[in-house]
């Protein structure tokens, strides 16, 4: 059985699946991650009803986003791994926006955007199809960066929580549709990770690769 | 971009309390300028317009130090912090300061430029220098659409 952890917003979920069905759970809105995600996955799994030991592999979505969250939900998946021996699989809040929206019938270009705080945005381009295929890795941009960018002849569709915050300034795009959705599904993501191989997961962190260099730069006196 | 001259550090302490009174829940202020250039001494300012109780000094041990503020403009908490020994970005990337600040807090955040592509262009930045007679000017560099209006540049 899987389990599903989802940190990358203000919101904390998580969901639980099997080769059956699947359920998810969203267990607080408001930046309670620590308060709620471990015993909302307890809930969860007596609800089911399951016990911790069953959970063969951990999705967790690593970002980019709420860093406090991903903080939480991250070391929160590692821990329960550890402890069980669950697989541990990431995906990122981005890939599962692309997802999300080709699930509702959404196709050709697709921009997933993650509210970056502090003006900015965590976006990757995305072409919908039969497949969902990345263009470009996550990076970091400004509203109006991405709407004087985008340039391309189909009408996008730019989706995530960023397409809530910031709707008004990417409507500016022509022909763009905003789909709005608040946090990242787990049901989603569980879906996407079901496929994939394990391996280590760090909070992702896109504005690092920018600062970092910017450190470099700077000599101390 | 506007500069004020402060000649005494009784000056730099007005100029920091004449910024705290543009200053909103939120808001992340960059420090930027030479060591002694009077950033702490600004910090004291802000602190003091906002009603902070405790001694503001110089948080280089501690990287961030959280002072209790008693204001009616909802600004709960001041975190002061130094990047002047950080070793690496992750050590101010954990901070998560621009997240921490988001409810009811603010950031006054000293060689903040270390830490820059992590605060995004909504910022404020207050850059020190220092001429041959130890006084100092104050450039202060506002973030998109929040202009102060009028009162830096005493
Ligand atoms: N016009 C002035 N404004 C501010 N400080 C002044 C001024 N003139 C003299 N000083 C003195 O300069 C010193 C400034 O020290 P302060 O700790 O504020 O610098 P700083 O920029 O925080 O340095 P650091 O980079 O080490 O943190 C104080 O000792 C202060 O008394
Ligand atoms: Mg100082």
């Amino acid at each position: 059985m899987i389990l599903g952890i989802e940190t990358a917003t203000t919101a904390c979920a998580a969901g639980l699946a099997d080769s059956e069905r699947s359920v998810e759970s969203l267990l607080a809105r408001d930046r309670r991650h620590v308060e709620v995600l471990v015993p909302g996955i307890q809930g969860l799994l007596a609800a089911w009803p399951a016990m911790l030991r069953d959970v063969t592999r951990i999705v967790v979505d690593y970002g980019p986003g709420l860093f406090t969250g991903l903080r939480v939900g991250v070391a929160t998946a590692r821990a329960l791994a550890e402890a069980t021996g669950a697989e541990l699989v990431g995906v990122t809040s981005l890939e599962v926006y692309a997802t999300q929206a080709a699930a509702r019938g959404v196709s050709g270009p697709v921009v997933a955007v993650v509210d970056g705080r502090r003006g900015e945005l965590f976006a990757q381009r995305f072409a919908l199809g039969d497949a969902v295929v990345a263009l470009d890795a996550p990076h970091v941009v400004r509203p109006g960066d991405l709407v004087a960018g985008a340039t391309g002849a189909a009408p996008v569709t730019f989706v995530g929580d960023g397409a809530i915050r910031y709707a008004g300034d990417l409507a500016a795009v022509p022909g763009a549709t905003c789909l709005g959705i608040a946090w990242p599904s787990p049901e989603t993501a569980m879906a996407l990770g079901a496929r994939r191989d394990p391996a280590p997961v760090h909070p992702l962190y896109v504005r690092e690769a920018d600062a970092v260099a910017n450190f470099a730069t700077r000599s101390r006196p | 971009m506007s500069t004020r001259r402060c000649v005494r550090p009784a000056d730099t302490v007005a100029a920091g309390r004449a910024l705290a009174a543009w200053l909103a829940p939120g808001d992340v202020v960059v420090l930027t300028g030479p060591l002694g250039a009077g950033k702490t001494v600004f910090a004291t300012g802000v602190a003091a317009a906002l009603g902070v109780r405790e001694r503001v000094t110089s948080p280089t041990f501690t990287l961030v130090r959280p002072h209790a503020c008693a204001n009616d403009r909802g600004i709960a908490t001041l975190y002061h912090a130094d990047l002047y020994r950080v070793e690496s970005l992750d050590e101010v990337a954990d901070l998560a300061l621009g997240e921490l600040v988001e409810e009811s807090a603010l950031a006054l955040i000293e060689w903040g430029e270390r830490g820059a592509a992590l605060w995004g262009p909504e910022h404020w930045e207050v850059r020190f220098t220092l001429d041959d007679d130890e006084v100092r000017e104050l450039a202060l560099v506002a973030p998109p659409g929040r202009a102060p209006v009028g009162g830096w540049a005493a």
